[in-house]
């Protein structure tokens, strides 16, 4: 690692130590923005005829597509350096997707992880731990990090168990990239059995694959216990509304509402969202203090006036190695500098007439039957 | 027409009952000779600048731009005339058996206006009562189509109802299902595989004429003399625009034939022309105002200009060869040009975006688009060798083969999908195996369930056109019949769009 770059991971470990106290926000954006624009030849192209130097505010900072993550290697560092890949899971660059270039997965490259590790600790245990400051079970119906160890949600929840697992009574669901309900619910029973809060964790497919499973039967959680659901469903199986599968999850684990925590992540950031459910249909989700939201207009890719939908761009400063502003093709209200309501994700192609499109070709192949 | 939110199947019931007992099915050709001259004088009308109903549609219509609305009234009416409408029942009417349905039902397409004029007016020339759901979204152009019919003939237009609801109704679509003994469909391959489902659950002796969704190509050789160049892309840049690309005429992608194309190297002369054709979409896009775009399309448009632009950072010897500045305006989607690396069929995000391909000759753009072409309903062709149109009519069967400019202006009585209009009208016949067309005295052509778009179904083949029918544009001539399907995607089809060829088949 160079040494302008493990300067700049101390002063980013440091902000997130302090929660943001130790230095500006702007400042450490600004430098950070001006390291990788000197280090990522890619994203020094892409940010052509900027002087960094007029970089005053994380707002101006320009940020770089999914599909770029899909195409070229977005880092700040010799990729043989890289010590993780972590890839998106696909959901987002289907086939139905008609834009040029999409050739599979983001990729997301690490030179270190302890950026990683230092931004999801503190938030995690904030938004999820029942207890503060005392173990507990973490029972996830996912693919563990050995399973997949690209898959940036399995990195994260392995590093929590580690961190704040019980243990005895902690683990991963998951065979052979196969979830595993039977196995989760009975885990989920005799470990409910000890009184302890616990921790429940899926996607949001994995979840509507143990509902269906499930059926009528209930598997009551110790008061105090929370629920995790992150994206990932889309495309994968029948889409349930969030209200939907959040009034199924609160019948089926005899807990509340407001015990089910969404998690908003990507495999293009280092750090992670956390939201309750709010008095709309989407969450209300908020990043930790080294994260900054937008709301962007794709057209013109200037910030939209507050409260008006449009697609959310991400400013995480834990994201030293790779590029520090993430635009997503997630549709959101933001309400302040880190908080916003996710309304929806981009559908695989606009309605067009009785032209076709690359999602009608698909639908058209015997595979999408 | 009923609130779309009120519409009940038993309206649509009531509806078809009341048409059916107005119509007077033909018995000859004559008979529809004698509405062909009705239809003339409709279109004759939408043609006059003073026509009140004209005047009404450029003051209501809202899916376009009142210019645009202009040029596709003009565009959809001017080649519907007494002598166009008459040879073309003649031509379709000759030596077959007349059984026209009772009552024909058309789901038309949002944003398509051209097939709703072409389908109504067919369907009225077989004296059938005439059923027709509106988009709901885009309904007053039916309505005013109505309305124009019924300043002409008040007979005619008590033959038609219209109505409109949600098309997720299924309900309702049964509804019209079980009214209909013909329906004719525009819309996505989603749609064409609901109609069929509901059909066969429904009413299975009603027969469905499924026009699913297309896409158009052009092919222009930049070879010579650059002082055509302008003139060449207004014209690429009409059929671009018209309609806000939204229709199966609508060109996505360009094939420039160049023979610079050849060494992979020298590109200057097709970005020449890629700038002269940015130009006139600019001034296009003066004429004919894009509409406000949803953020879904507008997002879109940003994927693909993205992708092409992180596609000349990766690799800037090898990447899309267009430079950003010629790419579109930077932060106006109005329009969009974005080059591709190999000659792989593309299709866009729409609101204006064109693939531009270099290939070294028309043979090789031919070559290129053959793997898409049971999916291209329309190519426009700029070639010193008349053979390319031919090879494009014979061998690839493509229903509409034109020059650039020519495309959204289609003659009367064009086969969509191939299927001749009116034709399949008046022979339905068989359920099981579908009704067969012939050529007046000679071979047999094709199957009308061939026209279904997507892989199950109906009998025909799958998303297969309609295998040797005959085609009509500049020089069209019967083509033998061949069977078509799309075949297996060939290594790289698609490839860029991240469809792997296993995805697709």
């Amino acid at each position: 690692m160079s040494p302008e770059a493990e300067i700049l991971d101390r002063r980013i470990l440091a902000f997130i130590a302090s929660a943001g106290a130790s230095e500006p926000f702007d400042a450490l954006a600004a430098d950070l923005f001006a390291f990788q624009v000197a280090n990522n030849r890619v994203y020094r192209a892409y940010c052509e005829g900027l002087d960094t130097r007029d970089i005053d505010t994380w707002r101006d900072i320009p940020a770089v597509w999914p599909v770029s993550w899909r195409m070229t290697e977005l880092c700040s560092f010799d990729p043989a350096d890289a010590v993780a890949t972590f890839l998106s899971s696909g959901t987002t660059a289907g086939p139905g997707r008609d834009d040029a270039g999409t050739q599979g997965r983001s990729r997301h490259l690490f030179d270190t992880l302890d950026l990683y590790r230092a931004a999801l600790a503190g938030p995690f245990a904030e938004a999820m731990a029942p207890e503060p400051d005392r173990r507990f079970p973490v029972l996830v119906l996912m693919p563990s990090p050995d399973e997949q160890p690209d898959s940036s949600l399995g990195f994260m929840m392995g590093e929590a168990i580690a961190r704040f697992g019980l243990p005895e009574a902690s683990g991963f669901f998951s065979l052979d990239g196969r979830l595993l309900p039977e196995r989760f619910a009975l885990a989920v029973e005799r470990t409910s059995a000890i009184g302890q809060p616990l921790l429940l964790a899926s996607t949001a497919f994995g979840w509507v694959t143990l509902l269906d499973w499930l059926g009528e039967r209930r598997l009551p959680l110790p008061a105090g216990s929370r629920i995790m659901e992150t994206g990932g469903y889309k495309g994968r199986t029948r889409e349930w509304s969030r209200a939907d599968l959040y009034a199924a999850l609160s019948q089926s684990f005899a807990v509340r509402e407001n015990a089910i925590v969404s998690e908003y992540g990507m495999c293009e950031l280092s750090s992670q969202f956390y939201g309750m459910p709010g008095p709309s249909e989407g969450p209300r989700f908020s990043g930790p203090p080294w994260t900054r939201v937008l709301a962007i207009d794709p057209e013109t890719q200037q910030p939209v006036p507050p409260g008006e939908p449009s697609l959310l761009r991400v400013i995480d400063l834990a994201n030293r190695g790779s590029c520090i502003a993430v635009q997503t093709e997630d549709l959101v209200v933001v309400h302040d500098e880190q908080t916003f309501e996710l309304l929806g994700r981009a559908p695989s192609a606009p309605p067009k007439g009785c032209s076709l499109t690359a999602e009608d070709l698909h639908l058209s192949s015997p595979e999408a039957r | 027409m009923t609130s779309p939110l009120r519409t009940k199947p038993r309206d649509i019931a009531a509806g078809a009952q009341r048409v059916a007992a107005r119509a007077r099915p033909i018995a000859s050709a004559s008979e529809a000779l004698d509405i062909a001259d009705l239809l003339a004088e409709v279109a004759h009308r939408w043609l006059e600048p003073a026509d009140p109903i004209r005047r009404r549609a450029l003051d209501k219509l809202e899916t376009f731009s009142r210019q645009m609305w202009a040029d596709a009234i003009d565009a959809m009416f001017s080649p519907i005339t007494r002598g166009s409408l008459r040879t073309f029942v003649e031509t379709e009417l000759a030596d077959i058996s007349l059984r026209p349905p009772r009552v024909i039902g058309h789901v038309l397409a949002r944003n398509a206006p051209a097939p709703a004029v072409q389908s109504i007016f067919c369907g009225l020339l077989t004296g059938s009562g005439q059923i027709v759901k509106a988009p709901l979204y885009d309904r007053r152009f039916a309505g005013l189509l109505v309305d124009s019919i019924a300043a002409v003939s008040p007979r005619l237009r008590k033959r038609m109802r219209i109505l409109c609801w949600l098309g997720s109704l299924e309900e309702l679509n049964a509804a019209l299902a079980v009214a209909c003994d013909t329906i004719v469909a525009f819309g996505h391959g989603e749609t064409m595989e609901s109609w069929r489902r509901i059909i066969a659950s429904a009413n299975p002796a009603c027969q469905l004429v499924a026009h699913g969704p297309r896409t158009s190509v052009e092919i222009v050789e930049l070879a010579g003399e650059t002082n055509r160049w302008t003139e060449l892309a207004e014209r690429i840049a009409f059929d671009v625009a018209m309609y806000e690309q939204q229709g199966c005429l609508s060109p996505q992608q360009v094939f420039l034939c160049c023979e610079e194309a050849s060494d992979g190297h020298d590109v200057s002369r097709c970005r020449g022309f890629a700038a002269v054709l940015g130009d006139a979409l600019e001034a296009k896009a003066r004429r004919w105002r894009p509409p406000e775009r949803s953020i879904w399309s507008l997002t879109a448009i940003r994927r693909a200009r993205e992708a092409h632009r992180m596609g000349r950072i990766a690799d800037p010897s090898h990447g899309p060869w267009l430079p950003d500045e010629l790419c579109g305006p930077a932060n106006r989607f109005d329009w969009t040009l974005l080059s591709t690396l190999g000659p792989s069929p593309q299709l866009g995000p729409g609101g204006r975006t064109v693939f531009l391909t270099r290939v070294a000759s028309a043979a090789a753009a031919v070559e290129a688009i053959e793997p898409l072409a049971p999916f291209i309903q329309g190519v426009a062709v700029e070639a010193r060798d008349a053979t390319v149109a031919q090879i494009l009519r014979d061998r690839l069967h493509i229903p509409y083969v034109c020059k650039p400019g020519e495309l959204q202006r289609p003659p009367f009585g064009w086969r969509n999908d191939g299927v001749p209009p009116l034709r399949s009208l008046c022979e339905q016949s068989c359920k099981k195996t579908g009704p067969r067309f012939r050529e007046p005295g000679g071979d047999e052509l094709n199957s009308c369930r061939a026209g279904h778009f997507g892989p199950t179904g109906g009998g025909g083949p799958i998303g297969a056109p309609v295998a040797g029918s005959n085609r009509i544009g500049p020089g069209g001539s019967a083509a033998p019949p061949t069977p078509a399907g799309p075949g297996p995607a060939p290594a790289g089809f698609f490839g860029v769009l991240g469809v792997t060829p296993a995805k697709l088949m």
